[in-house]
């Protein structure tokens, strides 16, 4: 039955949550566990040459007639790949170097909590659960990818997902052929779908089975960081990975924290309109593969209107592409060595 | 229920009697539906009578079905309607009471072929479907260790058809060569019970689901034979008993048979339908070959006859 | 405004009722979404919607062709605990000039294709609702197939369908005009199971136009069933308690499902307001009702003078 009218029913419900939002979320670090070993110099460096171009995000924001922009920054632990040193050690260590800097860090995430389901969000008990409980945000978001379709595709194409890859375009067919006496098929190259004039074929690997479990890859995670930060992730209408403040006694275990801390009280809100990534041209490839990833990610159409009619609102011009509102500032910012290879 | 039709050697006999039962069961009232899964010869719609399509279709036979999803912009089969579009008069006049009788032919030049992962997919909703509107679907195998035989072990052993009963029939002819040849297709190395297991079916469970089918029978003491000479009729009979003891020792004895079909003489010339009219009005089948088909027909949907051991 | 969609109906491969929790795990077909459930006025779910992205050929009847990108709309639905049905719902968009954008553009308009160059959209729908059941525009029916054979697959159901019967398959044109002020509409039985329906009405949400033609798809699967279940009975030529042993699943699974309009309203109840005058599909569904209670009638009294049989007919 539609609102308005005498009768409704509970299990009927489509709403989504709202999350708060800030205007702008800029990302400060994407530390990788061989960075994160460095000491306090390393970091004071790092966010000394971002600190650069923070200003400058902040400049743009007020040049766009924002009287007060509200702007939060972030960074990204991983604690997925590698096993950085205790947060007893390390945030404090983060947040000094930043402020030495002149940074304030907001928000600090870990990097897991893309991968693992988000534990320990409070849920209303008088509001019972709905859908499979226990997904990851990872999860999320792979559910969402709608294939981006090479020319003649029609939907009886089945979908080729459950391979652990996504492209931009057309795969270079398989050369041998599967049928008896049958002649093989000549090499063709891949194609980009959306290709002026040539290719840039793009082949992106999402996750890997490994012999305990699903690993997922640096770039899908990257991809679902982003998406978080734009505020437009939902799980059955739900906010997902609400920002919770540190625990008065920070543990030796990164598993025991929530996944997004606010570290800063007045901080602005962690989810924001637009993001922005400022980092080391090293990162390039994993960005372009993030974009070749959310590219082909359907929001869900309610949450991305909501965003949108607050947007207008506010008097904010968004664009309708999810891609497009996410930044990125490739600059020096000091001897970084990345993720460990492999 | 699927039924999938199965033999080592060509030529047994496999597909003039899998057509045949399923027409009995559709003039029982069955609702039935044969796939022509003979990738390398299509060749059901001969059986048939179906004019254009007595060697498969050109386009959305099973074979295009598997392999091509991409043009199948139905997502289903080409299929026909035996009761409507055969040539032969006598069966266009679908009997009241009668079930529907659909074929759904291989393609033309299809080949035999390694089946891949979403080939093995569409093969599981196919049949899913197709037990959804059948009593009975029967799917007639290329010969041999086929990939066929192992596409549809693979789909039955798939959890979207578990609960569905899946019966096998072996065919062989009532010879020397094939008699083993038939107990190795079920038995030997890389056989049904092999490859089934492989693809995580139960073992015993497989086997109690496979029966033989004797094909193109000659009984030593049937009325046409009474024109012999007693000496060759005692050695028709010793050779029946040597072959009894054969079948005996690889398991393809009377416990493991479901049927037997005699050699009849429109069959031997002819591969087709046996109508009614024909024993009847036309007298040039024998009743007791129509009485085969039958009791297959009545035998397959019996689940008594199919309870494990 | 031309909105394109096919339907697919079918028992569901299951014998008895479901709780909701197996109804939401059958029909969640979109992790982190919500499948919604209705009790009132008949049980009633809905899956999530899915996108699917296509770049095709858009055929016009006249053989005309331009290129189409975009995605379809996917959904499934289940109406008291029985009937499983799956949509695939386009809008056709003309966009001017001749160049694919990069597939985010797409993502942000779903449930859309655009149609590169100057589409005849009249053609369009007519190429759509013409064509017979061995093709389907875009591809919509394979998607249909896919959404419901994946759901008929489902662990939670135990495949035993409580009728045989084949899926039919409904295809659907809508042509918004801003000024039309009352709807037309023209509900087509055709052969092999193949229903079209096409609608000319003004402003409306896409949702209650999907709503409606799965509605008629429903009702229009349940007498195809019903009267396929009669027919198979052969009344007046077996025994009555024959007949009824073949009637039996009808009573069982059918019977209470019909409900034309349970939950639409506006234009869509004026298009089921029409097809109860002609061809007046309720008229001849509570005929055929009448006519299965009268057999089950008749044979009960028959029973009563044989009391053995009682039982075996309905224990
Ligand atoms: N009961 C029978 N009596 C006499 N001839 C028979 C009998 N059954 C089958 N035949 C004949 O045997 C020949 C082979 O039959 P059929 O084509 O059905 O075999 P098949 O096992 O399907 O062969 P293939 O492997 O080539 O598909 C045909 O000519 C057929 O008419
Ligand atoms: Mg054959």
């Amino acid at each position: 039955m539609r609102d308005g009218t005498g009768f409704s029913e509970s299990t009927a419900d489509t709403r989504v949550e709202k999350t708060p939002l800030s205007h702008l979320s800029v990302e400060l670090g994407h530390f990788y566990a061989p960075d994160l070993e460095l000491d306090e110099h390393f970091f004071i460096e790092h966010f000394r040459r971002i600190g650069v171009w923070f200003a400058a995000a902040r400049s743009a924001a007020e040049n766009a007639n924002l009287r007060a922009p509200r702007i939060s920054t972030c960074v990204l632990i991983d604690d997925y790949f590698g096993l950085p040193e205790p947060p007893v050690a390390l945030i404090p260590k983060l947040v000094a170097a930043a402020r030495k800097a002149g940074l304030e860090i907001d928000y600090l995430v870990r990097e897991s909590g893309c991968a693992n389901n988000v534990a320990g969000v409070a849920r209303n008990p008088a509001e019972p659960e709905t859908g499979p409980p226990g997904l990851s945000l990872a999860e999320l978001v792979e559910a969402r990818l709608v294939e981006d379709p090479p020319p003649n595709t029609t939907a009886a194409r089945p979908p080729v997902s459950h391979t652990g890859w996504l492209c931009n375009g057309q795969r270079s067919p398989a050369t041998e052929t599967h049928e008896a006496m049958k002649r093989p098929t000549a090499w063709r190259p891949p194609a980009e779908n959306a290709a002026v004039n040539h290719s840039i074929f793009a082949d992106i690997e999402l996750w890997r089975e490994e012999a305990d479990g699903r690993l997922w890859s640096c770039a899908m995670l990257a991809a679902v960081w982003q998406l978080l930060r734009l505020g437009l992730l939902r799980d059955n209408g739900r906010s997902v990975a609400v920002p919770h403040p540190p625990p008065p006694d920070l543990p030796d275990n990164w598993s025991a924290l929530p996944m997004v801390l606010r570290i800063n009280d007045r901080a602005a809100p962690f989810n924001a309109y637009r993001a922005m990534t400022v980092c080391a041209p090293l990162f390039l490839p994993i960005e372009n593969a993030v974009r070749t990833i959310l590219q082909q990610v359907a929001v869900d159409p309610a949450v991305l209107g909501q965003v949108s009619d607050r947007a207008k609102g506010e008097g904010i011009s968004l664009p309708l592409e999810v891609v497009d509102r996410i930044e990125y500032l490739f600059v020096d910012t000091g001897p970084v060595r990345g993720a460990d290879p492999g | 229920m699927l039924v999938f039709a199965a033999s080592d050697k060509g030529g047994t006999g496999r597909s003039v009697t899998s057509c045949n039962v399923v027409y009995r069961s559709a003039l029982s009232g069955s609702d039935v539906c044969y796939l022509d899964f003979d990738f390398g010869s299509p060749t059901a719609g001969s059986i048939f009578q179906i004019n254009d399509v007595t060697r498969g279709v050109r386009r959305g036979g099973m074979h295009s079905y598997l392999l091509e999803p991409d043009i199948q912009t139905t997502g289903e089969p080409h299929r026909i309607d035996v009761w409507t579009q055969s040539s032969r008069a006598s069966l266009r006049q679908r009997p009241p009471g009668s079930g529907k009788l659909m074929l759904f032919p291989g393609d033309q030049d299809g080949g035999e072929f390694g089946p891949d992962k979403e080939a093995l997919r569409r093969c599981v909703h196919l049949l899913q479907a197709l037990d959804e509107e059948f009593d009975m679907c029967l799917i007639d195998l290329s010969a041999g260790r086929s990939y066929a035989t192992q596409l549809v072990l693979e789909a039955t052993a798939d959890p979207a058809l578990r609960g569905v009963a899946a019966r096998w029939l072996v065919f062989h002819r009532w010879t020397r060569q094939h008699i083993p040849a038939a107990a190795g297709l079920v038995y030997g190395k890389d056989g049904i019970l092999d490859v089934g297991v492989r693809a995580g079916h139960d073992k015993d469970e497989l086997q109690a689901a496979i029966k033989f089918v004797r094909t193109a029978v000659v009984d030593p003491d049937s009325i046409e034979l009474s024109g012999l000479r007693p000496a060759q009729v005692a050695w028709l009979r010793d050779c029946d008993e040597d072959l009894g003891q054969l079948a005996a020792k690889h398991q393809v004895g009377r416990r493991a048979m479901l049927g037997e079909v005699p050699l009849d003489p429109v069959l031997q010339w002819r591969e087709q339908l046996i109508s009614d009219n024909d024993v009847v009005a036309r007298d040039i089948a024998n009743n007791a070959t129509v009485d085969a088909f039958d009791d297959l027909a009545r035998k397959l949907a019996a689940d008594e006859e199919w309870a494990s051991l | 405004m031309l909105i394109l969609g096919e339907v697919l109906t079918a028992a569901l491969r299951h014998s008895g009722g479901m709780p909701r929790d197996r109804v939401e795990d059958a029909l969640g077909l979109l992790a982190g979404e919500r499948v919604r459930t209705f009790e009132r006025p008949i049980s009633y779910a809905v899956s999530p919607k899915t996108y699917t992205g296509v770049d095709c050929r858009i055929v016009a009847r006249s053989g005309a062709k331009v290129r189409g990108v975009g995605t379809l709309m996917g959904r499934a639905c289940l109406t008291g605990g029985r009937v499983l049905q799956s949509s695939a719902v386009t809008r056709i968009e003309p966009v001017a000039g001749g160049f694919r954008q990069p597939w985010s553009h797409y993502l942000a308009r779903l449930g859309m294709v655009e149609a590169l160059g100057r589409p005849d959209l009249p053609g369009t729908a007519d190429a759509h609702l013409l064509a017979d059941r061995s093709s389907s525009m875009m591809g919509m029916g394979a998607l249909c197939v896919r959404l419901l054979t994946g759901i008929q697959g489902s662990p939670v159901l135990d495949r035993k369908p409580p009728v045989r019967a084949r899926r039919t398959v409904l295809r659907w044109a809508a042509t918004i005009k801003d000024g039309a002020e009352d709807v037309k509409w023209h509900f087509a039985v055709r052969e092999d199971g193949l229903r079209t329906v096409r609608l000319e009405l003004g402003p409306a949400q896409i949702d209650d136009i999907v709503n409606l033609c799965e509605d008629l798809a429903l009702h229009d699967w349940l007498l195809t069933a019903l009267m396929s279940i009669i027919e198979q009975s052969q009344i007046g030529v077996e025994q009555p308690a024959q007949s009824v042993v073949k009637l039996r699943p009808a009573v069982d699974h059918l019977l209470h499902l019909w409900m034309p309009a349970a939950r639409l309203d506006g234009f869509a109840l004026s298009v089921w307001e029409g097809l109860e005058s002609r061809p007046g599909l309720s008229r001849q569904w509570d005929a055929s009702v009448r006519r299965v209670r009268d057999q089950m009638a008749m044979a009960a009294a028959l029973v009563n003078n044989r009391p053995p049989e009682r039982k075996q007919l309905f224990g």
